[in-house]
């Protein structure tokens, strides 16, 4: 119980430092493809969050739970800024802060996953492994996406429709 | 059959977190000609997964995955689509 406590904490704090990040990156895009990108991983953060709500509700009471969201949404400022300055420093031009913002966003990803899958082995809460393996592979998703995405700016210089992206290595 | 094959490339990530070894392979793969071989030494624990899934995505086969202590090597065969 007290660990699944945890776990809750841990993700919470990694979905909202994604989205917060995401939303970042989409104000530092001058590419209307990649915003719509940096747009959508935000929004897919927002819904694992959603997602975490209705299964931690039965671990933490609700009060618990908004408190715990809250209290993560006024701390998530210190690592947004952390992410800031490197893009800034990476900044050389507009290009290469966006490279480093797929980059970072591929470090924040990673490390969703390796949490989930650590922690989907850790609980015995049935449900709970359930969603943290779910969410995993969508991070995985993430992952691989930001990935060709970074493939594709590097090698032909455009962005290429979120949409458009597929796991048969087309981008 | 692959020890027969030597390695056309071999990159070496030792050292280097997550996402360098993703980048830096897949840069190699395109260094390389179709049916050659690329060799990638890493010990970031995630490039396991990562560089699996990417050979998956891209289509190009992984001969050989070995762990030697903290080291990973693996031999990917570039497969020309």
């Amino acid at each position: 119980m007290s660990q699944d406590s945890d776990i809750v904490r841990e993700a919470i704090k990694l979905e909202i430092n994604g989205r917060a990040f995401f939303e970042h990156a989409v104000s530092q895009t001058g590419n209307e493809l990649g915003k719509k990108m940096f747009a959508k991983l935000a929004n897919d953060e927002i819904g694992h969050l959603k997602a975490f709500g209705q299964i931690f509700s039965s671990i933490v009471n609700d009060d618990e739970w908004k408190s715990l969201v809250a209290q993560e949404e006024n701390e998530r400022s210190e690592i947004i800024e952390q992410l800031k300055r490197r893009m800034q420093d990476a900044a050389r031009n507009k290009r290469a802060g966006e490279l480093e913002a797929i980059s970072i966003g591929m470090e924040l990803e990673r490390k969703a996953i390796d949490f989930f899958d650590k922690s989907a082995d850790a609980t015995f809460d049935p449900k709970l492994k359930q969603a943290l393996k779910r969410i995993s592979d969508e991070e995985k998703f993430h992952f691989d996406l930001l990935q060709a995405q970074y493939d594709n700016v590097t090698n032909s210089g455009f962005w290429f429709d979120v949409a458009e992206f597929r796991m048969d290595g087309r981008y | 059959m692959t020890g027969t094959r030597k390695p056309a490339r071999t990159l070496d990530c030792v050292g280097l977190y997550c996402p360098q070894p993703l980048f830096q392979t897949r840069e190699s793969m395109d260094r390389i000609k179709g049916g050659e071989i690329l060799e990638v030494l890493a010990d970031d624990p995630a490039a396991e997964q990562d560089i699996k899934r990417l050979a998956k995505r891209t289509g190009h086969k992984i001969l050989l995955f070995e762990k030697t202590g903290t080291v990973l090597r693996f031999l990917i065969e570039k497969i020309e689509r």
